[in-house]
C-alpha cells in the first residue's frame, strides 16, 4: 500500500515543485478519491485512475499559488533532486556521478512541461496508460511530449558541451 | 558499444522522420538509457502517511455518539467484479488496521489490531452450557463456536432483553439450531444454520451460516481481533446503520471478562466461521460469519430490517 502513498506524493510533486504543495495535494486527492470511490467504474486499472486525482489537485494548486513567485529555472532552493553516491561498478555503462549532475541539471532547464513528462516516465517509471491520466492527455500524445522533450534535452545536452 | 545504424533501438521515437532518423534513434536511446541510470539514483523527499492523514480527516467528519462513523460512500449496490476492484482501492487508500485504529468501531465490540490471530482452543466451552448428555467425545455446535448451549427459539425469544431479529430470506430458511449466551449482557442469541444451496460449508464444520446478536449498547468486553495483514476491512452502511465487511477471516472475535482489577485480557476466542459483516442496528449489534460475498450477506442483512 505504501508503495501507491509514494507514487501518489511523488507526481504531485513533480507539478507542484515543492514539498508542502505536494503533501497538501496528494492527501487532498485521497480524501477525494475515497470520496468518489462509488463511482469508481471497475474495469479500469485503479492507479491511473487515483493518479489522476492526484494530478488535478496539484495542478489547482499550482495553478492558484504558483503565481505568486517567479519559478526559477534552475531551483536550487526548492525540491532538491540529490542524486546518490551509489557504490561504483565497474561497468562502463553506469555515468559517473559528474553525468548524472549534468544530466540533472539539463533537465532542470527544461519548461515545466518537458521536465514533467520525463519525470513521470523516467523518474517515476509511469506506464504510458498512467502518465496519459496524470497529464490529462491521451495515450498518444505521450509518445509525442515525450519524444519532443527528450529532443530538447538532447538539444540542452549538446549546447553544454 | 557498436554501432550499427540498421538494428532499431528499444524504444524507436515515435514521430522522427528524415534522412538522419537511424542516428537520432540511436542517440534518443542513449538518452533514455541515461535518464533510466539517472533514475535510479534520483532521491525524493520523505512520503507523508497519506492514508493516516485520510483516516484522521474521516474521523474528524464522523458522527459523534455511539460508534463513530465513518461518511462512507454507499459501495453496497455494487456488482461483485467492482466490489473486487474497490476492495483493492480501499486497501490502498486506507489500511485496514489504520481505520480500525483510529478507533472507529461498532457498538459492543471494540475492534483492535494484532499479528497474529490466536489459534482458538479446541472446543473451549462456553460457560453457560449445561453438561450435555450425549457423545461426550463430540462437543456441541454451542461449545464449537463458542455462542452458548442450543435452546428453542421461544426460549431464546423469551429471555433475550431485546426483540430478537430473524431473517426472512427464502433461500435460507429457518435456522437449524439456536443458542443463547447469558453470559453477554441481555443475552446474545445465536441463530446456526447449515450448508444448503448457497451457503457453502464453512471451516466451522457442519455450518454455513452462524448470525449472532447483542446489546451493543451494554457490553464492552467482547473485542474484535483483526490481522494486520490478509484482512480486508470495509466500512459499510447495513439497514442504516454503521458496519464493518471483513473478509480473509483473519478476524478472531474474544471475549474478555469483565473483572476489575485484571489486568490481562483472558482471550476465549469464538471461532469464526468466514467472512463477517458486523453492524449496528437500533440497540443491537449483530455478526454475520459465513463463506459467502458481500452482497449475500447483505442480502440476508436486508432482510432483517425492521421498518
Amino acid at each position: 500500500m505504501r508503495r501507491h502513498e509514494t507514487v501518489a506524493f511523488r507526481v504531485a510533486l513533480l507539478i507542484t515543485r515543492r514539498r508542502e504543495d505536494a503533501e497538501d495535494a496528494s492527501q487532498e486527492a485521497f480524501l477525494k478519491a475515497w470520496r468518489a470511490l462509488d463511482r469508481f467504474r471497475s474495469g479500469a486499472p485503479f492507479r491511473p485512475w487515483l493518479l489522476r486525482i492526484v494530478a488535478n489537485e496539484a495542478r489547482n494548486r499550482r495553478r492558484s499559488l504558483g503565481r505568486r513567485r517567479e519559478l526559477q529555472p534552475l531551483e536550487i532552493d526548492e525540491v532538491q533532486f540529490e542524486p546518490r553516491d551509489v557504490d561504483p561498478m565497474p561497468e562502463d555503462r553506469l555515468l559517473s556521478a559528474e553525468r548524472r549532475r549534468e544530466l540533472l541539471l539539463a533537465i532542470e532547464r527544461l519548461s515545466h512541461d518537458d521536465r514533467l513528462v520525463i519525470g513521470l516516465r523516467y523518474f517515476l517509471e509511469l506506464s504510458e496508460a498512467e502518465t496519459a491520466e496524470a497529464l490529462g492527455v491521451a495515450r498518444g500524445t505521450v509518445k509525442s511530449r515525450l519524444s519532443r522533450a527528450l529532443e530538447r534535452l538532447r538539444q540542452v545536452m549538446g549546447a553544454e558541451r | 558499444m557498436p554501432r550499427d545504424p540498421t538494428r532499431s533501438p528499444g524504444n524507436p521515437p515515435p514521430g522522427a522522420t528524415g534522412g538522419g532518423e537511424a542516428a537520432q534513434s540511436e542517440l534518443e536511446a542513449k538518452l533514455e538509457a541515461e535518464l533510466r541510470d539517472l533514475a535510479r539514483a534520483v532521491e525524493f523527499p520523505p512520503t507523508p502517511p497519506l492514508a493516516e492523514w485520510v483516516v484522521s480527516r474521516l474521523g474528524d467528519a464522523a458522527a459523534p455518539g455511539r460508534g463513530r462513523r465513518i461518511p462512507v460512500p454507499d459501495l453496497s449496490r455494487l456488482r461483485p467484479v467492482q466490489r473486487g476492484a474497490l476492495l483493492a482501492g480501499l486497501a490502498l487508500l486506507t489500511a485496514a488496521s489504520l481505520v480500525i485504529a483510529a478507533g472507529l468501531g461498532i457498538a459492543g465490540i471494540r475492534i483492535i489490531v494484532g499479528d497474529t490471530p490466536v489459534t482458538p482452543a479446541a472446543a473451549s466451552a462456553a460457560p453457560s452450557t449445561p453438561p450435555r448428555s450425549v457423545a461426550p467425545t463430540a462437543p456441541s455446535t454451542g461449545d464449537r463456536l463458542g455462542v452458548g448451549g442450543a435452546v428453542s427459539l421461544e426460549t431464546a425469544t423469551a429471555r433475550a432483553g431485546y426483540r430478537v431479529l430473524i431473517p426472512d430470506d427464502p433461500a435460507l430458511g429457518a435456522p437449524d439450531s439456536v443458542h443463547l449466551d447469558t453470559e453477554v449482557e441481555g443475552g446474545m442469541v445465536s441463530l446456526v444454520y447449515a450448508p444448503r444451496p448457497g451457503l457453502p460449508e464453512t471451516e466451522a464444520g457442519g455450518v454455513g451460516l452462524l448470525l449472532s446478536q447483542f446489546r451493543g449498547d451494554l457490553n464492552q468486553q467482547l473485542f474484535l481481533k483483526v490481522a494486520r495483514e490478509g484482512t480486508a476491512v470495509l466500512p459499510v452502511e447495513v439497514n442504516g446503520g454503521p458496519g464493518y465487511w471483513l473478509e480473509g477471516a483473519s478476524h478472531f472475535l474474544y471475549r474478555a471478562p469483565g473483572i476489575p482489577g485484571e489486568a490481562a485480557i483472558r482471550e476465549m476466542p469464538l471461532r469464526t466461521v468466514g467472512n463477517a459483516l458486523i453492524w449496528e442496528q437500533g440497540d443491537l449489534t449483530i455478526r454475520l460469519e459465513a463463506d459467502v460475498p458481500l452482497e449475500t450477506a447483505l442480502r440476508i442483512a436486508a432482510s432483517m430490517d425492521t421498518p
